[in-house]
C-alpha cells in the first residue's frame, strides 16, 4: 500500500498542529460556532446526538495492521473502546472529546492517517472497489489513482468550500463493487482495444433526498488527462452548483438541470483551457505511485486443484466451514489465492461496529494470513485481500474464535446500517434496533442460505448514509409527528445494472417491520425460479404482488351497475 | 484605512474606500428548501435602483461591477488614473468583467466572499489570474477569514481585506506566521501550477 514520504508526513503534521490551533481558538471563543463548523467538519469531526464524532479516513479503504493497531489504540484511550465502519469504508469514533481530537489526530499521524476531508463542503475521501488490485474481473488497478487523486484533492486551496460535499469512487473492474453511479464521479478504469487505460468518467449521481444516477459525461478520457479533467468539473461545479437551497446544491442537481450535454460542452470548455497542463500525469509519476500497490510476494501455487481436493475434505468435515467458504471468500487474481471478508454483521451487534479487541485480532490476522494489510468495505465488513487457498481452514478457525466468521457476506444479514438515532444527531429515526430486529428474526442459517443473496438496507434518514435507494430492499427512518415510522422501497440494486428502489407503500411503525419483511420475502421464495435472486425475480414481476400481499389487495370493486 | 495582509506577510494599511451595499441588499431565503442563504452564479448582485442610489466617494475607490457598468462614462478618467478599482459579488461571472472593463489597464480588482463557507471567489481568482493573464491587485473583501488565508493567497489573491474588527493586531500576526505551514501542497495552483511531483524528486521512506 501507499507509504508516506517525508512530503507526505509533514502535509499531515502540519494539518494536526494546524487543527490542534483551531481547536484551541475555538475553545477560547476566538472562532465563532459558525466559524468554526467547516474547519472542524473538513477535519472529520462533527458535533451530534450526544457527543461529538470523528470520521477518520481510511482512504479508498486500505489500511495496515499498524494502523488498524492505531484505531484500536485512539478508540480503547479516548473512545469507549469501539468504532464504527462507514459505508464509505471510514472509521467513526462516536464518544471522543472535542478536546482530545488533536490529539488523536497526532496519534493518527504517527502511522500516516488523517481526518482530512471526511466531511465537509469539499472533495471527500475517496472511496474504491474493496477488490481492488485483486479482483478476478479487474482490467485495471484503480488504487494508484485513488492515491494520485487523494493528494490532487487533499486541501486543494480552489475547492475547499464547494456548495456541497462532493464524492468520488473509483473501480477497474467489470463488476461495480464500488457503487459508481450513485457519487458525484465516478471513475472506471478500463484498457481499450489497444492496451490504453482510459477513463469513464460519471456524474452526477447521489442518493439523499432526491436520489439520481451519474450519467456519462466521458467514455473513454486518456488517463494522463485525469486530473485536468476533474479539475474542470469541479471548478465548472464551484462556479454554477447552487448555493441558494442546500437541498439542491449537488452537482447532481447541476447535471440533471442542464443535461449531459450541457454539462458536457460547459467542462469541455474548461477543460479545453486545462488539457495537457501542467496536472497532466506523467508515466513517471504514475510507476512511482504504483510501485507502492504492486503485489505482495505470492507463493506460487503449483496446483490449485490439488488445494481445492483437500478444501473439499475439510468443507464435509466442518459444515460451518462450508458455509463460511461459501459465503465469505471471494474469488482472486493470483492462482491460488482468495479474499477473505471478516463479517461485522453479528447478532445482537449494530452493523460495523467493531471493539478495539476485535481491531486487534484483525490486524493479527491479517498479519498472520494477508501480508498485514486489510481492506475496509462499503458493505461495512473488513477483508483479507490475500489469503492462500492452503490457509483458509486456519484463518476460518482463527476468525471464529475471535467472532469475525459469521458466514453472512450478501445475505439478509449483512444488513448496512447507519448508526441512526442512537447516536447521529440527524436522524429521524434509529436504525440499528431495527437492523438487530430482523437479524435475530432471520437468524436460522439455513434459510438465510436458501433466501440468498438480498442487500438489506436501513438508514436513519433521508441522507441515505446507508444507501437504502439501491438496497434490494431499503428502508428509511422518517419522523412522523414525534415518532419514527419507517418507509420500505424495493427493487434498488448496486454494480453495473444499478437500479434505484421503489416505495411500497405508506410508512409503518417499527414493530412492523420485520413482519413486513417476512410478506415480502414469501412473495419471493413463492415465485422465485430456479436460480433466481430475490432481485432478478423483483426486476421480473414488478412491485404490484408486494404491494397486495403487504399492504392487502384492494379487490377489484365488483362495479354493481 | 482598512489594514490588508500582503502575499509577502505584510501588514499595511490601504487608502482604498470600498463602496458596498446597504444590509438590505442581502439574499433572502427562499420559501422553500433549507435556505442556503446566496446568490446563484448569473444572479444580479444587486437591482439596478440601489446600484443607481449608491454614492461614490472622491480619492481611491473599489465600486461594485454593477456600479462601474452603469457609470462608466462618469468613472473614466478616474480609472484611467488609476484610482478605480472594481469589486465582484460571488455570484458574478469573471466573463463579466472582463467584457466590461480593460483588464490591463484595472489597477485593482476584488472578489467578495459573501460568507467563509461560499468558495465561488477561487474560482474567480484563478481563472482571473490564468485565464484573463490579470496582473494588476487582486483583494478578498468579505468573510475574509484567516484560516482560509493561505488558500487565497494559492488562488492568486494578493492582498487579503478581513471585516474591520474581526481580528486584533496580536492575531493577524499570529496568522501572518502561520501562512508557511503548508509548505509543499500536493496540487498545483496559482501560485505555482506544478504538482508536487513536478516541483521535487519524490522518494518512499522505508518504514516498518
Amino acid at each position: 500500500m501507499y507509504q508516506y514520504d517525508a512530503y507526505d508526513q509533514a502535509l499531515v503534521d502540519a494539518r494536526v498542529a494546524q487543527f490542534r490551533d483551531q481547536t484551541r481558538r475555538y475553545l477560547a471563543g476566538e472562532l465563532t460556532e459558525d466559524e468554526f463548523r467547516p474547519l472542524r467538519l473538513q477535519n472529520g469531526l462533527y458535533f451530534q446526538r450526544h457527543a461529538p464524532m470523528l470520521r477518520i479516513a481510511i482512504p479508498y479503504g486500505l489500511l495496515s495492521s499498524r494502523q488498524l493497531r492505531a484505531l484500536a489504540h485512539v478508540a480503547r484511550v479516548y473512545d469507549k473502546g469501539y468504532g464504527h465502519f462507514s459505508t464509505r469504508q471510514n472509521l467513526q469514533l462516536n464518544w471522543p472529546k472535542t478536546g482530545d481530537v488533536p490529539e488523536i489526530l497526532a496519534e493518527l499521524a504517527k502511522t500516516g492517517m488523517h481526518a482530512i476531508q471526511t466531511s465537509g463542503s469539499c472533495i471527500r475521501s475517496i472511496t474504491a472497489d474493496h477488490l481492488a488490485g485483486i479482483a478476478a474481473d479487474e482490467e485495471v488497478d484503480p488504487r494508484p489513482f485513488a492515491e494520485i487523486l487523494r493528494q490532487w484533492s487533499s486541501l486543494h486551496p480552489e475547492f475547499s468550500q464547494l456548495p456541497r460535499k462532493f464524492k468520488f469512487a473509483v473501480s477497474g473492474a467489470r463488476q461495480d463493487r464500488a457503487v459508481l453511479r450513485v457519487h458525484d464521479v465516478g471513475l472506471a478504469f478500463y484498457r481499450d482495444g489497444a492496451g490504453e487505460v482510459k477513463v469513464k468518467v460519471l456524474v452526477g449521481g447521489g442518493l439523499g433526498r432526491t436520489p439520481m444516477l451519474a450519467v456519462t459525461l466521458h467514455d473513454a478520457l486518456p488517463w494522463r488527462q485525469l486530473l485536468n479533467y476533474c479539475e474542470a468539473i469541479l471548478r465548472v461545479y464551484n462556479r454554477y452548483g447552487r448555493r441558494d437551497n442546500l437541498y439542491k446544491a449537488r452537482i447532481k442537481i447541476l447535471a440533471h438541470s442542464l443535461g449531459a450535454q450541457t454539462l458536457r460542452e460547459q467542462v469541455d470548455a474548461e477543460w479545453a483551457h486545462l488539457e495537457n497542463g501542467p496536472s497532466t500525469l506523467t508515466d513517471g509519476e504514475l510507476a512511482r505511485v504504483s510501485a507502492f500497490f504492486s503485489p505482495p510476494p505470492y507463493e506460487k501455487t503449483a496446483d490449485e486443484s490439488a488445494a481445492l481436493a483437500r478444501l473439499r475434505v475439510l468443507q464435509d468435515e466442518h459444515p460451518d466451514f462450508a458455509a463460511w467458504l461459501r459465503r465469505n471468500v471471494h474469488p482472486h487474481q493470483q492462482p491460488g489465492y482468495r479474499a477473505v471478508t471478516l463479517s461485522l454483521k453479528r447478532a445482537g451487534r449494530a452493523p460495523g461496529d467493531v471493539t478495539s479487541d476485535e481491531m486487534d485480532a484483525a490486524a493479527a490476522l491479517a498479519e498472520r494470513y494477508s501480508f498485514g494489510l486489510l481492506r475496509s468495505t462499503h458493505s461495512q465488513n473488513l477483508l483479507l485481500g490475500d489469503v492462500q487457498l492452503e490457509a483458509l481452514f486456519a484463518l476460518w478457525r482463527d476468525a471464529h474464535a475471535q467472532g469475525l466468521a459469521t458466514p453472512n457476506v450478501g445475505l439478509l444479514t449483512d444488513v448496512i446500517c447507519c448508526p441512526g438515532g442512537d447516536l447521529c444527531g440527524l436522524a429521524n429515526a434509529r436504525s440499528v434496533p431495527l437492523a438487530l430486529a430482523i437479524q435475530e428474526k432471520f437468524a436460522d442459517p439455513a434459510r438465510l442460505a436458501d433466501l440468498g443473496e438480498i442487500d438489506l438496507n436501513i438508514s436513519g434518514c433521508i441522507n441515505s448514509c446507508s444507501h437504502h435507494h439501491v438496497g434490494h430492499i431499503g428502508i428509511l427512518g422518517v419522523d412522523k409527528e414525534g415518532s419514527e415510522w419507517y418507509q420500505v422501497a424495493l427493487g434498488g440494486n448496486q454494480g453495473v445494472d444499478a437500479s434505484l428502489g421503489e416505495i411500497i407503500g405508506r410508512a409503518v411503525p417499527a414493530g412492523d417491520i420485520p413482519g413486513m419483511i417476512e410478506k415480502i420475502l414469501a412473495v419471493y421464495t413463492e415465485a422465485r425460479q430456479p436460480g433466481e435472486r430475490f432481485i432478478d425475480t423483483f426486476r421480473r414481476i414488478g412491485i404490484a404482488p408486494f404491494k397486495a400481499c403487504v399492504y392487502g389487495v384492494k379487490t377489484k370493486e365488483t362495479q354493481h351497475a | 484605512m482598512p489594514e490588508v495582509i500582503r502575499a509577502d506577510g505584510r501588514i499595511t494599511r490601504e487608502n482604498w474606500a470600498i463602496v458596498s451595499y446597504p444590509p438590505e441588499n442581502a439574499p433572502r431565503p427562499k420559501a422553500t428548501g433549507k435556505a442556503g442563504l446566496a446568490r446563484n452564479t448569473g444572479e444580479a448582485a444587486a437591482p439596478a435602483e440601489l446600484i443607481a442610489r449608491l454614492a461614490v466617494p472622491t480619492g481611491p475607490v473599489i465600486v461594485p461591477l454593477a456600479l462601474w457598468q452603469a457609470r462608466r462614462d462618469a468613472l473614466q478618467a478616474r480609472f484611467d488614473a488609476g484610482e478605480v478599482g472594481i469589486w465582484l459579488d460571488a455570484c458574478e461571472e469573471v466573463e463579466t468583467l472582463a467584457a466590461a472593463v480593460d483588464l490591463v489597464a484595472a489597477p485593482l480588482v476584488a472578489l467578495n466572499f459573501p460568507k467563509a463557507g461560499d468558495g465561488r471567489a477561487y474560482s474567480s481568482a484563478a481563472l482571473l489570474r490564468e485565464r484573463f493573464q490579470y496582473r494588476g491587485s487582486l483583494w478578498a473583501i468579505g468573510d475574509v477569514l484567516r484560516d482560509y488565508f493561505a488558500f487565497m493567497f494559492r488562488c492568486g489573491f494578493d492582498t487579503l481585506l478581513p471585516r474591520t474588527g474581526r481580528y486584533s493586531q496580536a492575531q493577524l500576526e499570529e496568522a501572518v506566521a502561520s501562512l508557511g505551514l503548508f509548505a509543499h501542497p500536493y496540487q498545483g495552483a496559482v501560485d505555482d501550477p506544478r504538482p508536487l511531483w513536478r516541483r521535487v524528486q519524490r522518494t518512499p521512506e522505508i518504514r516498518t
